[in-house]
């Protein structure tokens, strides 16, 4: 069973303590010296005291100690103050999102290690609106993701990288429904294979020979294209 | 015989999820005096068709490289899209992202700026 705040407790232990702890060193003078007389008098809380023996004891320890209760109970207060700060700030954390990455030559060989730092740039890392402090340590490429740009993608956290000569750009989204994504540490791990884009072979000759048909600017568009009502 | 069924379904599930991706490739040249070269350290937007918001968004941008050729990997098949380059929009109707095995390549028109 867990409890979201349990200060009324704390305050309860808190004055039930200064109502007991005078008692023990009450007793102790009382038993040490029994023979002492012990007076006490005068006003406490509106009250006109006078008292005589362990009694006296007790209430001038009391009240050495109740004076002290109202600064006990406002650190509580305090400290619950900082507490439901600290619970906000973890719960808002940044989300630390990681590719395992492993750049290919072909289908079954891994590029060489010294080579990851040639491909992973830091400056090639996109993740949309914005991410947080990359760090890329060859096959692995992290960064932070704001907390408040994560709720905003919807299902889908959409991250891209870029690798130069000849990886291409990547897509790569991330459902964040998915087993990749652990909600409890706020962290994602996403492990993926990346082949090294092919070019068309021979695809200048082909166009300087007119085999290959070639947009230029006349068949584009100076805004984007149209869409029909029902795509 | 159960391990061989589930291996099987295993693999089928595999070569679907591996026929999901759809990879994009193309290529910006210049003409100089009737023969083309690779442009590159060129921008590439490309742009997916929001159906809901209907508009066009940036979903991502390469740079071209030293043969001219741009790449995006790792696309949903079935999305309406076109790309942006040096401030015009190809091709002139948008095309759809296709479902390709993987390696394999919807390879765009080149484009001569």
């Amino acid at each position: 069973m867990e409890y979201d705040n349990l200060d009324p407790l704390y305050k309860i232990l808190c004055l039930t303590l200064i109502f007991l702890v005078p008692l023990g060193p009450a007793y102790g003078l009382f038993k040490i010296a029994p023979e002492d007389k012990f007076f006490a008098n005068g006003n406490f809380s509106g009250f006109k005291i006078n008292a005589t023996g362990s009694a006296a004891i007790y209430i001038v320890l009391f009240a050495a100690i109740y004076s002290q209760t109202s600064v006990i109970l406002a650190g509580i207060d305090s400290s619950r103050v900082l507490t439901n700060k600290i619970t906000q700030l973890v719960k808002d954390r940044p989300w630390k999102v990681q590719y395992q990455l492993k750049l290919m030559t072909d289908s079954t060989h891994e590029i060489d290690q010294l080579q990851y730092a040639k491909y992973v740039q830091l400056d090639s890392i996109f993740c949309f609106p914005r991410a947080i402090d990359y760090i890329s340590n060859g096959e692995i490429i992290q960064f932070y993701l704001d907390n408040d740009d994560l709720t905003k993608m919807g299902d889908t956290i959409k991250s891209q990288l870029s690798f130069r000569n000849g990886y291409g750009t990547f897509a790569l989204p991330i459902a964040k429904k998915s087993t990749n994504v652990n909600a409890k540490d706020r962290t994602i791990k996403i492990t993926s294979k990346i082949y090294k884009a092919q070019p068309i072979v021979s695809q200048l000759s082909k166009i300087n020979n007119h085999t290959t048909t070639v947009l230029t600017r006349t068949n584009s568009n100076t805004i984007p294209p149209s869409i029909l009502a029902n795509q | 015989m159960k391990y061989l069924f589930i291996a099987f379904i295993v693999l089928l599930t595999l070569n679907v999820e591996m026929a999901k991706a759809t990879n994009i490739r193309g290529q910006v040249v210049r003409n100089v005096n009737g023969k083309y070269y690779p442009l590159a350290n060129v921008r590439v937007d490309f742009m997916l068709w929001n159906g809901q918001a209907r508009k066009w968004e940036v979903s991502s941008y390469a740079i071209t490289g030293a043969d001219g050729f741009y790449y995006f990997v790792n696309f949903q098949p079935g999305m309406t899209f076109c790309i942006s380059v040096l401030g015009h929009y190809y091709p002139p109707q948008p095309l759809i992202t296709q479902s390709l095995p993987s390696n394999s390549y919807q390879d765009l028109p080149v484009i001569s700026t």
